[in-house]
């Protein structure tokens, strides 16, 4: 009787991984002793669980376990920092939302660590079946947590919409990999790339099969024509829920688009004009779509789709010149930004889950002087203003176009940024304008925790980047 | 000298909302600190070449940013000026009332400092930075206090030179990555850039010359406001506070004028002397137009606009003469057009402050009821019109006298630029005459200004006179720098 071998782990490698994984499991469990009205304790043991996993990350070390099939990799470590920091806000702001709307349940906390547990598989895995496990495991987690307020009609939609086009995307990824493992007989990102098939009916299927993962992220991702989802998702979800999905799922979906590129080396090359001219559409796209948005969910989520368009294009340009450095900054600048803007849209908005129009934030400046100078920076990243972290991260972007001579790209990408710049700023001017209407309650501690991080980020980032880039430069 | 309005504008930020007048000590210190500090730079000044009272850091080495700050001649004036307007700012609007001026101080001591951090970094990403953050403090500032029409103006404020700055950005991006692909050297100093580009070191092709120059020029034309890329400024003026404290503040936004003398056209040279005749031909454009737009104005600062738009097409054609006389004439006017605009905003305000209106039909011999004021007013609108003897007849004359002789534009430029002298002394005397001249109205006429105002008002133009009557005092410090600038920009012409 064959023997069935259990290939050796090296917990070190995925130990951010096992303590997320692990805590979310106990963390069903003890959830079940916790009154209802005490799930705040859930919620700060979900942030414990996270913090820790955050800290443990520098004691990881660089490897590759289970096969090959997971790794930790150079520029890991910075990645997973991003996704477990946007995890920890997005804990705080939900212990103080889900309350206030009178949809917290103990599973909402056990549900955004599984999520995280998948983002940080999709981030360190080094073969398709554990890019797919993680995907799924992220999707999943996030169904249910789009949903989550679901006597809402607005939610409930979301929810399922969100799951019958994931399932959709997730049908081309694994149909993808099907093909690619067809094409060249294995599945190890690093072997991959060395045995592309030359010519024949292989090489068909294995271009077949990467088009269709990529097919795949780009519905995670919302790249345009796979983002018709993200603004109904992003309106319908809880706002904390909201604000946790946009950038996580949004830089998990990149760690694995950027493992596809690496994984083709130089046959990216094939692929190259079609998914620059997506980028472009991306980015064009989500910056006039936005201008029409009344509520500023959906004008986040057009935002968000725009800003896709930005990270693929350094994605593919900043091989060449300063590695990934661009495109990590770039979404270290969107998580942070994204962050505060959904904080601040969550306070202002009202218990009931009413969609938050731009409108209603007109006079904020009179009602709440901090929370508009958090979502005017966080405007003024989006638009990509000195001296915000949104600055520095555009500019690299910009560079790293440059530097693969693609001159009309960067053309492109002033000519989006620039159309994106009104609607910001219509927002900005809202803030500091306008008739002052219902007053703000002061929010809970922490929220404020949280919106005071984020927005210091925003300004520290921008003026000290090394902070960011000594990392993310130190694996290069 | 930067920081310290900026640290000022975020100690106020953190005062109690209702110790107003703690907030205005504030500014009033801070501004007080920096007029100091300008003139100990001046006074400092060598007449010879290069940057002094040079200050660096690193920044963020990895990516070759640098913190680079440095005075020559050519900006000098630029910051005694943006030292100068903040405290008339603050006069002119010392009598706002309204519940939140934490803000206000706030923002004014914000764009101040960006504003010669600007004017004074080297560093081509320092100085896009602050050229960024000019806009943030105006453009709430317009939001917060302006007039009915303050929401679309400070959108329209914000956004269209920011468009511009975002290709600006574009251009920055392309010109670095190319001269590091070439020379191997990561840098934003503009020294370096512009030397490297001198020397040959770094070429680009004629045509990707051009489009980063146009990236430059986008941005400058729109904030300098060069003709047709003007429409933002009236109607961003017209939504301001009657008192035009931020009017004034605005006119330090000669930024972009200044741009295209410190970079745009160091930078690119050969683009430069390319475009110079399209750009001198829409500063005539611009020139004339807004001469002819002004005459038609009711509204008083709406007239001041167009006259600043009017004086920039004067800069701007003395900056493409590419000549000594007429670079000289270009940082004159600019100068002048602080001084003598931001007088005119200041008398407008008061105007506005007395009789309730901004309107030039609301009002009738002033002159009667208030003679002080009106002599002085006269005074300062023949310095705008440029009378010999007085600041603004030196930088038109320089400036002509630049296009002239300068192999791109020639005399057809300098005439059709005369005709808008003409025009600019039709309009602002027959403004003068509507608002000063004739029967003093049955209700009453406007009474004579209070003393403070008549002694700031003379004060300014005492310094018309000086810088009219013995205009070395003005040029002495700049001779040097504008020389080698010129040196350094002039092309073998074009094949």
């Amino acid at each position: 009787m064959a023997q069935l071998l259990l290939p050796g782990i090296d917990a070190t490698v995925i130990l951010q991984i096992l303590i997320l994984a692990g805590s979310a499991l106990l963390l069903l469990l003890i959830d079940l002793a916790i009154p209802d009205q005490h799930k705040r304790i859930t919620a700060l043991l979900a942030l414990a669980a996270t913090v820790a996993a955050i800290v443990a990350g520098p004691m990881s070390s660089q490897g590759v376990t289970l096969a090959g099939a997971i790794a930790f990799g150079a520029s890991t470590l910075i990645v997973n920092t991003i996704i477990l920091v946007a995890t920890a806000i997005s804990i705080l702001y939900a212990s103080d939302s889900l309350p206030k709307q009178g949809i917290e349940r103990g599973e909402a906390y056990t549900l955004i660590l599984l999520a995280s547990t998948g983002m940080l598989i999709l981030a360190q895995g080094a073969s398709l079946i554990t890019l797919f496990m993680g995907l799924e495991l992220l999707s999943i987690a996030l169904y249910i947590l789009t949903a989550l307020a679901y006597p809402r009609l607005a939610s409930e939609e979301a929810g399922l919409k969100y799951l019958i086009i994931g399932a959709f995307g997730a049908g081309f990824l694994v149909f993808g990999i099907a093909l690619t493992f067809g094409a060249t007989g294995t599945l190890l990102l690093g072997e991959i790339g060395s045995r592309i098939p030359s010519g024949g009916i292989e090489q068909l299927y294995f271009f077949a099969g990467v088009a269709l993962m990529l097919v795949g992220l780009g519905y995670k991702v919302s790249l345009v024509p796979f983002h018709m989802w993200t603004p109904d998702v992003y309106e319908g979800a809880p706002t904390a829920v909201t604000a946790y999905m946009s950038v996580g799922s949004k830089v998990a979906g990149f760690i694995a688009i950027i493992a596809m590129t690496q994984m083709l080396q130089a046959a990216v090359g094939t692929l190259q004009p079609l998914l620059m001219g997506i980028a472009v559409v991306t980015m064009l796209v989500g910056s006039i779509v936005a201008i029409s948005q009344t509520s500023v969910k959906r004008m986040l989520a057009y935002s968000s789709i725009g800003h896709a368009g930005f990270i693929l294009l350094g994605v593919l340009t900043s091989a060449a010149g300063q590695g990934l450095m661009a495109p990590i900054f770039y979404m270290v600048a969107y998580t942070v930004t994204n962050l505060a803007a959904f904080g601040v849209v969550m306070a202002v908005e009202r218990a009931d889950g009413h969609d938050l129009q731009v409108s209603d934030l007109a006079g904020l400046w009179e009602r709440s002087p901090w929370l508009t100078v958090i979502m005017a920076l966080a405007l003024l990243s989006l638009a990509g203003v000195p001296p915000t972290v949104g600055f520095l991260a555009k500019f690299q972007i910009l560079s790293a176009v440059w530097s693969a001579g693609s001159m009309w790209l960067a053309a492109a990408a002033a000519l989006a940024s620039a159309i994106s710049a009104f609607f910001y700023v219509r927002t900005l001017i809202q803030l500091f304008s306008g008739d002052t209407t219902a007053p703000i309650d002061r929010p809970a501690a922490s929220t404020t925790l949280a919106l005071a991080l984020a927005g210091a980020a925003i300004v520290l980032l921008g003026i000290m980047p090394w902070a960011v880039t000594s990392v993310a430069l130190a694996g290069n | 000298m930067i920081a310290t309005p900026l640290i000022g504008a975020l100690v106020v930020f953190v005062t109690p909302k209702s110790a107003t007048t703690l907030q205005r000590m504030l500014a009033w210190v801070v501004s007080a600190i920096n007029v100091v500090l300008a003139v100990i730079a001046v006074s400092s000044m060598q007449p010879a070449i290069g940057y002094q009272l040079v200050d660096t850091a690193d920044w963020f080495p990895a990516m070759g940013m640098r913190y680079a700050v440095g005075l020559d001649g050519i900006n000098v004036w630029m910051v005694v000026l943006a030292s100068l307007l903040l405290p008339l700012g603050l006069w002119a609007s010392r009598q706002q009332s309204g519940s939140n001026q934490r803000a206000y101080y706030a923002l004014m001591l914000m764009l101040s400092g960006a504003l010669i951090g600007a004017f004074v970094a080297t560093d081509l990403l320092l100085f896009y930075v602050f050229f960024e953050l000019t806009l943030i403090p105006t453009a709430v500032l317009v939001a917060l206090y302006g007039n009915a029409d303050r929401r679309s103006a400070a959108i329209k404020f914000f956004v269209y030179p920011f468009v511009g700055s975002v290709f600006m950005l574009m251009s920055i991006a392309g010109l670095v990555v190319m001269t590091y692909q070439q020379s191997g050297v990561l840098t934003f100093d503009s020294v370096a850039l512009s030397g490297a580009i001198r020397s040959g070191a770094v070429s680009f092709d004629s045509a990707i010359e051009r489009i980063l120059f146009a990236g430059f020029f986008l941005a400058f034309a729109i904030k300098t406001p060069l003709w047709p890329f003007h429409t933002w400024m009236p109607q961003t003026q017209a939504a301001t506070p009657d008192h035009g404290g931020v009017d004034i503040a605005g006119l330090l936004l000669k930024v972009g004028a200044f741009g295209f003398l410190r970079f745009a056209v160091p930078l690119f040279p050969n683009a430069a002397a390319w475009a110079a005749p399209a750009i001198g031909a829409l500063a005539v454009i611009g020139i004339i137009y807004a001469g002819i737009i002004a005459f038609g104005q009711h509204d008083l600062k709406l007239v001041l606009s167009f006259a600043t738009i009017s004086h920039l097409g004067f800069v701007m054609l003395g900056i493409f003469s590419n000549t000594v006389e007429g670079i000289n004439g270009a940082l004159v006017t600019m100068i002048n057009s602080g001084l003598t605009t931001g007088a005119l905003f200041l008398i407008v305000g008061m105007l506005a402050r007395a009789g309730g209106s901004r309107d030039s039909g609301a009002f009738s011999g002033v002159w009667l009821s208030a003679p002080k004021f009106g002599s002085l007013a006269l005074v300062v609108v023949l310095a705008s019109i440029g009378v010999p003897g007085l600041n603004g007849f030196i930088g038109e004359f320089l400036a002509l006298q630049g296009t002239w002789l300068s192999p791109q534009l020639g005399y057809g430029f300098a005439f059709f630029a005369v005709i808008g002298v003409i025009l600019s002394a039709a309009y602002l005397l027959h403004m003068y005459r509507l608002v000063f001249m004739g029967a003093v109205p049955e209700h009453g006429g406007i009474a004579e200004a209070n003393r403070g105002d008549l002694v700031v008002l003379s004060l300014l133009v005492v310094a018309m006179l000086v810088v009219g009557l013995y205009p070395a005092i003005i040029l002495d410090p700049i001779q040097a720098s504008v020389a080698e600038y010129v040196r350094s920009v002039t092309v073998a012409p074009l094949p």
